[in-house]
């Protein structure tokens, strides 16, 4: 799914409350923008009923080759999400 | 950040209500949830993908959000090990391994000396040479003359290996 599909589907949702899809589309990418800045200013990104935008860090550490080469890897901050508990329900699959 | 944070900067930036900038953020995620449900995978341009993941968890399956970060957002975020490669070293010859032993060995016992000769035993005198004769195990002392391939018949200088 793409970005156009998405704000279609909010402007319909919000159709009572007179926003045109062309506001809606720029909210969106409003949105995200200030969540990624936040990201790449490392901090803690909380939104309620969805998730946790947060840094974490891999160690550095030694593994070992079937041909016993030692290969060293080393350390790295990446982006993790963590949905909240109470959309678990929503994500559920279906049972048919 | 969290969500008040994020309503209030909309609602500065767009001229919207506090009340209605909630409820299209509200619906703008429940919209992202709904897309995820039904395709599984959401790319968003500039930001990253997003993935619905199930697994089995014993008898029940749970659902989990998997998150892709756009490459911008990975390389800033990880600006301080970029530059960082994997390293590989060859592997080591036996030789190789007994002197680091040996080396790892040795490191410890200056330590602990060191340690000893900080520590203010009362009415005890202990001389440096009585210490390092009692951490030496007579299996090290078999291994440096294996290294080493010193002789009985050679004098020993230091004093040490009796």
């Amino acid at each position: 799914m793409i970005k156009a599909d998405l704000v279609k589907r909010i402007s319909k949702d919000l159709k009572g409350l007179k926003i045109k899809s062309k506001k809606t589309s720029k909210i969106f990418s409003k949105v995200f923008e200030l969540i990624s800045k936040d990201i790449r200013k490392r901090r803690v990104v909380q939104i309620d009923d969805f998730g946790e935008f947060r840094i974490r860090r891999h160690e550095m550490r030694i593994t070992y080759r079937k041909d016993k080469t030692k290969v060293i890897i080393p350390p790295r901050d990446i982006v993790e999400f963590i949905r909240s508990e109470n959309i678990e329900v929503f994500l559920k699959p279906t049972e048919k | 950040m969290n969500k008040k944070e994020l309503i209030s900067e909309i609602s500065i930036e767009f001229g919207l209500s506090k009340e209605l900038s909630e409820k299209v953020i509200d619906s703008m995620f429940s919209s992202i949830m709904q897309s995820l449900k039904k395709n599984k995978i959401l790319k968003l341009q500039k930001f990253g993908k997003f993935r619905l993941v199930y697994g089995t968890d014993g008898s029940d399956k749970y659902a989990s959000i998997k998150y892709y970060p756009s490459k911008k957002i990975a390389t800033r975020v990880n600006g301080n090990f970029d530059n960082l490669r994997k390293v590989k070293l060859k592997p080591e010859s036996e030789a190789e391994k007994l002197e680091s032993q040996d080396r790892e060995t040795l490191k410890v016992l200056k330590e602990t000396l060191v340690s000893i000769e900080k520590d203010d035993v009362q009415g005890i005198e202990i001389t440096k040479e009585e210490v390092e004769r009692v951490l030496i195990s007579e299996d090290l002392i078999k291994l440096h003359d294996e290294i080493t391939k010193k002789g009985k018949d050679e004098p020993d200088k230091t004093g040490l290996w009796r």
